[in-house]
């Protein structure tokens, strides 16, 4: 079921009464469960497409309950293991193609996301983090509450079931709360049908464009129309993701949840490991805590002198985490590699940075506009022409160009694109700040109420004029597919 | 601040001015990653190394994730030494 479909509309509404109206403990949870279970299976053509993931949930299950009563790590490492291959499988990652496949067509949406919440179960539980028993109603509504089902963000189950537990009680919205959610839903569909579609419409012609040219093409003609085409893309993604967010948290809102923003202004990222620290803020939580923590705490029991080795393990550390971000994004290790050497290249230059010009002029440096446009020009451009890999094959390229062409290439992109981007922060923070001194005035509570209704209602207007002049269909959201 | 609190913000204090290789650093109970500016994910958890092999003590993932500022820092290891 598409967010954007009329269908959901009608979902939301039937799904809000009742999520409203339904108190005390056993009911609300099986409430939930009907409108977790209703969502979940519009994605279904088939009972037996279902199959796989119903029983990916029901292992998991047992796994976590597991967890509860054996506290022994190599029943933990078994645990994680099983999770994962059975994910691997269903997921058909490269890595277990020998293995034969299963003779009919299933759907695996949203699963990367449960296996990154069970996950997190089956760890906490072992540590002892999570004490209270979980009951499979309660797990399955932690797994696939229908808001964050396809793309996150990724809620803790310590905070989830603060706030699953208190619907206990009756649910009481502020006139405020009810005004920020609508204001904010409406956001995220002027992104999603507004910015995001016009994006991917500019993304289709530049592309078509980069695709038709021919072998012996000039260096040049190629470089421009793969930069412009690897940009749009990228703005597509940024709107198309924060968009679907701002629905996604807006609509929790109204059901009753504070969900974890996951997005931080992540334009205004000077470098690659500050970017990740605010785009997908729930994803890079989740890696730091289950895979990068784990990960160096490892190395620096294996290195000898770990202290004196900080920054070497550091390289190593967030090397294999945005591999491993990287080839969860795509199967393809283009993208895997490019993070994972954005991320140990980025800490490199920080360790050199700081001995070559000592703390105090670096800090200096970091706090010099121009420095900072720079970096935050070239930082947007590494991560653009990274993503690429999301719509490019990188055979084609490989068979097309030579590989020194295409080493020549990447940097003068790089560098021509991170020089045209950081221009264009220096009009985006104008627009911003302008941006937010509108926003402030309108969202100002002081406001009269037929002044905040006005603001919606142009908000309204804009999305309805948009999905009218918009050739191309809405467009889905792209994080459904990982 | 209880005589066990002062004794662990002296002992974190030589480590946060070892591991920061910086005498400027005083730390409070109000300390965060803000106030510090090296303290990143990399420095987090190798602090979380450090503080774990000088007090004898294990963290849990969760705990090093959650963890806000200096004084929660000092409530867990004053929870861990019992």
């Amino acid at each position: 079921m598409s967010f954007t479909s009329f269908h959901f509309g009608l979902f939301v509404i039937i799904s809000f009464i009742a999520n409203n109206y339904c108190r005390g403990k056993t009911t609300y949870g099986l409430v939930a469960f009907l409108i977790n279970l209703a969502f979940f299976s519009s994605f279904f053509d088939t009972l037996l497409g279902a199959v796989p993931i119903v029983i990916f949930l029901i292992t998991a299950y047992f796994l976590v309950v597991l967890s509860f009563y054996i506290k022994k790590p190599f029943v933990l490492f078994i645990s994680l293991f099983a999770v994962m291959m059975i994910f691997s499988y269903l997921k058909k990652y490269t890595f277990v193609s020998w293995s034969p496949e299963l003779p009919f067509v299933y759907t695996v949406i949203g699963m990367s996301y449960i296996l990154f919440r069970v996950i997190h179960l089956i760890v906490d539980v072992y540590e002892g983090s999570i004490k209270d028993k979980i009951g499979f109603i309660d797990f399955i509504n932690y797994c696939c509450f229908f808001l964050v089902l396809v793309s996150g963000p990724i809620v803790r189950y310590q905070d989830f079931s603060l706030q699953y537990l208190s619907k206990e009680s009756s649910l009481l919205l502020s006139r405020e709360d009810v005004v920020g959610a609508f204001s904010r839903i409406l956001t995220g569909y002027i992104k999603i049908v507004g910015l995001s579609a016009l994006f991917i419409f500019l993304f289709s012609t530049f592309n078509q464009e980069y695709w038709q040219l021919k072998v012996g093409t000039g260096g040049k003609v190629v470089a421009v129309w793969f930069g412009y085409a690897s940009v749009t893309y990228f703005f597509h993604l940024y709107f198309n993701f924060t968009g679907y967010m701002d629905v996604v948290i807006g609509l929790g809102i109204l059901f009753g949840y504070r969900l974890p923003e996951n997005f931080n202004k992540p334009l205004l990222a000077s470098s690659f490991l500050e970017f990740w620290t605010r785009w997908h803020i729930t994803l890079s939580e989740w890696f730091r805590t289950y895979f990068f923590n784990p990960l160096v705490k490892w190395l620096n029991g294996v290195v000898k002198d770990s202290n004196k080795h900080v920054v070497s393990i550091g390289i190593l550390g967030y090397f294999a985490t945005f591999l491993v971000i990287g080839y969860w994004h795509t199967p393809s290790i283009c993208l895997a590699i490019l993070l994972g050497v954005g991320a140990a290249v980025n800490k490199i230059f920080q360790g050199f940075s700081k001995q070559i010009f000592g703390k105090k002029r670096m800090k200096r440096l970091n706090g010099n506009d121009f420095f900072n446009y720079i970096c935050r020009g070239l930082t947007i451009s590494y991560l653009a022409i990274s993503i690429a890999f999301l719509w490019m094959d990188y055979r084609e390229i490989y068979f097309k160009y030579s590989f020194v062409w295409i080493a020549v290439s990447f940097f003068m992109i790089w560098a021509v694109v991170g020089a045209v981007s950081a221009m264009a922060m220096v009009i985006y923070d104008k627009l911003a700040r302008f941006a937010n001194r509108f926003h402030l005035v309108i969202e100002n509570q002081s406001l009269s109420c037929m002044a905040t209704n006005a603001w919606l209602v142009s908000k309204l207007f804009i999305i309805l004029y948009a999905s009218l002049i918009t050739i191309n269909p809405t467009p889905a959201f792209i994080y459904m597919g990982f | 601040m209880s005589v066990i609190r002062k004794e662990i913000q002296v002992k974190l204090q030589e480590i946060f001015v070892d591991l920061f290789d910086d005498d400027g650093i005083v730390i409070s109970n109000d300390t965060t990653a803000k106030d510090i500016d090296e303290w990143d994910s990399l420095m987090h958890i190798t602090l979380m190394v450090t503080v774990e092999r000088e007090f004898g003590i294990k963290f849990r993932a969760e705990e090093i994730g959650q963890l806000k500022c200096v004084g929660e820092l000092i409530d867990l290891i004053v929870e861990r030494k019992g």
